[in-house]
């Protein structure tokens, strides 16, 4: 009986040493993304409305790969991580929202400063969210918390063509390309996983990585 | 005239350049579908019905957008309107709404743009909020479409005459046709401020730094603005609207609008030496609106005079209307507005003094609750009263889907 049982404890221990800690390998994700030119540029609004409800001067040409996230999925990434404990920002400024597309970890509080010199509201119905911050003026601003991974999409009642998405995502391993499209995900536990790229007009593509113990895996993806 | 207008609205918005996505123009289409199930008895329903016979209270209907982007500084804006309760003679050019806007410059701190084409209504501030998605009730002020008895294409032949046909305008078909001569053609009477249908013309439309301004010349006038190319008569209608933001939230504008608005079937029956330009509509108008948190209040008021050939008096007409608004932070809103048309008294010939037509008053109120992105549910409540005896007041209960695409 002893003998037994000599062989089988340090076996059922090194079997539950994974489930008990954090693998310590952890490697990296790196590539580029390519992205077809916007289908559709912006269009002006229909009625003309005054400075009070339009933005006067040029649009700027949206930054096409900072509207674009990059980031992993995977069952071994299904745990609860703790969310930044400062606030995100998401500026209201020359009537666009700034960012346009934040990506942020489930149970992160967005704060929304208006730095136009006129009214803004902060709303959304879609995506798991539905509140409205109500309108505030220049130097205010409102907070949100999002709890669920969702598209949140974020509107301004008062100026219809300001439109802005927030991808709240379940893990941390999420990222932006730079102006080149390249992008990074350091510290990812080595394994399988899926690795998305999402971008809101131009959809979304994955492909499947696995992340080295040590070192970095090269990929490719294309919106 | 139908296969004609759909001719143009195709040609101009598919069959004019490469696709999508190309060089070249940029088209977007949109589209804006609404449903109502109403509670109401008829003569409710009547008291909104537009000269189309469609209403904002139709059960169905849908508005077609087809902007093109020429180039970054001209783009087209058209849009259609189908409704299935319109009344079929009403031509299509009634529902097809077109114009070119040209921006001169745009600055951070002033900005000019000239519109051509069939143009928005060139006063006050209701337009953009008539489309049943900005709208947080389902009715129109009455300033922007109640007919009142006076006509544009038959005189009454004094005050009397137009005495005598009060509350008559708001139908074509139970107008009993007034003795001072005209045209036979059934029109419903003239609103002060007819928002359904636009007018043909030019505008520079633009804003200076907590300034902005409007200045539109347009074929019709604001109660009887032409729905095709064609003018009714020789003159043309000057419009102005100044604005100025004095504080963040808030915004104060004076409108004003002045010229002929008689049918020029009317000229055999003009006073002799006299001619249609010299009988006017004018309007006068100041809007305000204030915003804080979730809260708004808005309001417009006018003062509108028609000058008719066989009246001594002008006809005046004040109109007005306060809105206000509540949203919760689940964007479920309460919204309540308030309009009226208070008509000036006239001598009635038989020494005594009546108003020229009978004053109006509505009462608005609903809550409306966006369902999903671009869908929005409404359940409103409405009642319209004139002031004359016999009269109910009846109220309509509306149940209302739209959504936008």
């Amino acid at each position: 009986m002893c003998a037994t049982w000599r062989w089988w404890v340090p076996a059922l221990a090194l079997a539950l040493v994974p489930l008990a800690w954090e693998p310590a390998a952890a490697g990296a994700l790196a590539g580029t993304l390519t992205l077809k030119p916007a289908a559709k540029p912006k269009v002006p609004p229909r009625y003309y409305l005054g400075p009070y409800r339009s933005a006067r001067g040029e649009s700027a040409d949206a930054a096409a790969f900072g509207e674009v996230v990059i980031y992993l999925q995977g069952e071994t990434l299904n745990r609860k991580y703790p969310p930044p404990a400062q606030p995100l920002k998401m500026i209201q400024q020359g009537q666009q929202f700034v960012p346009r597309v934040l990506p942020v970890l489930a149970g992160t509080t967005v704060e929304f400063p208006n730095q136009d010199n006129f009214y803004h509201n902060v709303f959304s119905v879609a995506g798991g969210e539905r509140f409205d911050l109500g309108r505030f003026g220049q130097g205010e601003s409102a907070v949100q918390t999002f709890t669920k991974p969702a598209v949140v999409v974020i509107h301004c009642e008062i100026h219809a063509d300001m439109k802005a998405y927030i991808l709240v995502l379940d893990n941390p391993f999420f990222t932006q390309p730079d102006a080149g499209g390249r992008f990074q995900l350091a510290g990812v536990p080595a394994g399988a996983y899926t690795l998305r790229a999402w971008h809101p007009t131009q959809g979304e593509q994955s492909v499947p990585v696995v992340v080295p113990e040590t070192g970095t895996a090269e990929v490719g993806l294309s919106l | 005239m139908k296969t004609r207008c759909w001719g143009i609205f195709l040609s101009v918005l598919i069959g004019s350049g490469p696709a999508t996505g190309q060089p070249g123009p940029v088209r977007q289409f949109s589209g804006l579908s609404t449903l109502n199930l109403n509670l109401a008895d008829q003569e409710a329903l009547e008291l909104n019905k537009l000269r189309r016979g469609d209403s904002p209270f139709s059960n169905l209907q849908l508005t077609l957008f087809g902007d093109v982007v020429f180039a970054p500084r001209l783009a087209l804006f058209t849009q259609l309107l189908i409704d299935p309760s319109s009344r079929s003679y009403a031509s299509l050019s009634t529902y097809l709404n077109a114009y070119l806007r040209y921006t001169v410059f745009s600055r951070p701190l002033a900005d000019l743009h000239l519109q051509a084409g069939k143009l928005p209504t060139s006063f006050g501030v209701f337009g953009p909020r008539a489309y049943q998605d900005k709208n947080p009730l389902v009715g129109l002020p009455l300033m922007y479409h109640y007919f009142t008895s006076l006509r544009s294409n038959q005189l009454p032949a004094d005050a009397a005459d137009l005495l005598a046909h009060r509350g008559q305008g708001q139908t074509a078909l139970g107008f009993t046709g007034f003795k001072g001569g005209g045209s036979s053609q059934l029109l419903a009477g003239l609103p002060v401020i007819y928002e359904p249908c636009w007018d043909f013309g030019g505008a520079a439309i633009g804003s200076l730094w907590r300034f902005e301004y409007l200045l539109a010349l347009t074929q019709g006038t604001l109660s009887d603005p032409r729905a095709g190319p064609g003018d009714n008569n020789g003159g043309l209608q000057l419009a102005a609207r100044l604005g100025l933001v004095p504080i963040t939230g808030a915004l104060l504008g004076l409108s004003l609008a002045r010229g002929p608005y008689l049918d020029r079937s009317l000229t055999p029956f003009l006073p002799p030496g006299q001619e249609l330009e010299d009988f006017h509509q004018q309007v006068v108008g100041a809007d305000a609106e204030y915003s804080a948190g979730r809260f708004k209040l808005m309001g417009e008021a006018a003062l509108n005079r028609w000058e008719s050939p066989h009246i001594a008096e002008d006809l005046e007409t004040r109109a007005f209307y306060l809105e206000g608004n509540y949203t919760l932070r689940s964007r479920l809103r309460f919204a309540l507005r308030y309009s009226g048309l208070r008509f000036a008294r006239i001598d009635d010939g038989a020494g005594g003094r009546a108003t020229w037509d009978y004053d109006v008053d509505r009462w608005e109120g609903g809550l409306s609750y966006p369902l999903y992105e671009g869908v929005l549910g409404k359940l409103a409540w409405q009642r319209t009263r004139l002031d004359r005896p016999g009269a109910e007041g009846p109220a309509i209960w509306t149940l209302q889907l739209t959504s936008s695409f």
